[in-house]
């Protein structure tokens, strides 16, 4: 009986259609209610997991905070330049993602180093040269590594109706991220068909009025 | 000559497949090395965490002034032997090379080799700080 609960939880929040009949993406993590007085009348609101503040520096060395996100939907992954295995593969697939929104103003990817003691700017820097990258829309962060790994139990959460299945920061996933700063999904980089569903959950999410 | 032909063909056939059982070797004993770095990444996950508990706990305030200076002194060493296997690992990674463009079968097969032995004693390292650490923070606890 609960498996079908849950069954039917998942469904609902799979279409997750709402009164003006746009299709939205779930929204992740755990979420409180708030209760506030408004011209007299209480009102409640749900209060979702948002993604913290965070202070790094990107390749051409800027200071980069989760402020410089503000009014983007962005993309963000863990990785480290002398990776041998998944990495290699997870940016060729980001590299998609690059090239299908190359003329969305607002969507950024963001790829945080977890080994900021070798990825120093200038190896980011030949290392965005090697993929290709030209001006802002795909950052790679270098940030302390302890703040990094911190700010990963924030991108890693599951969502309510998935399996309890912890998610680790080199197990390759992309995390998708609103304009409010809420993950709306989270994708296995290494395969294509996750990537490209990714590619349309940002079409989707674009289409959401609160994302435009 | 039709001899000589047939002969000629074998051994290239022959070549041929010698050169393709050398890349599989290459690639099987690669595919190990690779293995054991993503399994010893996951463990750094678990590593950075026990690091960042004693980082709390040693920060001054409320919370490190219910520890002794002795304690303190202890965990201090604990946090020092996860530093040090997590810059083993960082090192081993920064010079591995995947690739080993122009070098023999020989060449790769010594150097995996070798780097299978070097990244399999950064394991056994990841797991024994793990576990101590573990077992550590675990008897500290206040």
């Amino acid at each position: 009986m609960r498996r079908l609960i849950y069954l039917a939880a998942i469904i609902a929040l799979g279409s997750c259609k709402f009164n003006d009949d746009v299709k939205r993406l779930p929204i992740a993590g755990n979420r409180d209610l708030s209760t506030k007085v408004v011209n007299g009348q209480t009102v409640t609101d749900t209060v979702y997991h948002t993604i913290p503040n965070f202070k790094t520096v990107n390749q051409y060395g800027d200071s980069i905070k989760a402020i410089n996100l503000d009014d983007n939907i962005y993309v963000a992954d863990f990785f480290f330049t002398t990776c041998p295995s998944i990495c290699p593969v997870m940016h060729r697939n980001m590299l998609k993602v690059y090239e299908a929104f190359k003329d969305m103003p607002d969507l950024k990817i963001i790829s945080y180093s977890i080994d900021p003691k070798h990825d120093s700017v200038a190896v980011l820097k030949k290392y965005a040269d090697k993929l290709g990258l030209e001006g802002n829309r795909w950052w790679l962060l270098q940030g302390k590594k302890e703040e990094i790994y911190k700010l990963s139990e924030s991108y890693l959460v599951t969502f309510p109706v998935e399996d309890a299945k912890e998610k680790f920061i080199h197990d390759g996933y992309f995390i998708l991220i609103d304009k409010q700063k809420r993950i709306r999904g989270q994708y296995d980089g290494t395969q294509p068909d996750s990537v490209q569903k990714l590619i349309d959950d940002i079409k989707t999410l674009k289409a959401e009025p609160e994302q435009k | 000559m039709r001899k000589f032909c047939l002969l000629f063909a074998i051994a290239i056939l022959g070549f041929a497949g010698c050169t393709n059982d050398d890349k599989a070797t290459e690639k099987t004993l690669m595919d190990e090395v690779i293995k054991i770095h993503d399994e010893v990444m996951g463990k750094e996950e678990y590593l950075m965490r026990n690091k960042m508990k004693i980082d709390t706990i040693l920060a001054p305030g409320p919370l490190s002034d219910k520890y002794t200076v002795e304690e303190k002194t202890t965990m201090g060493a604990v946090r020092s032997k996860l530093v040090a296997a997590d810059e083993a690992m960082s090192k081993w990674m920064e010079q591995f090379d995947a690739e080993l463009k122009g070098k023999s079968h020989e060449e790769k097969i010594k150097y995996y080799t070798e780097q299978k032995v070097k990244v399999l004693k950064i394991d056994s390292a990841f797991t024994a700080v793990i576990e101590g650490s573990d077992k550590y923070l675990k008897e500290i606890k206040k």
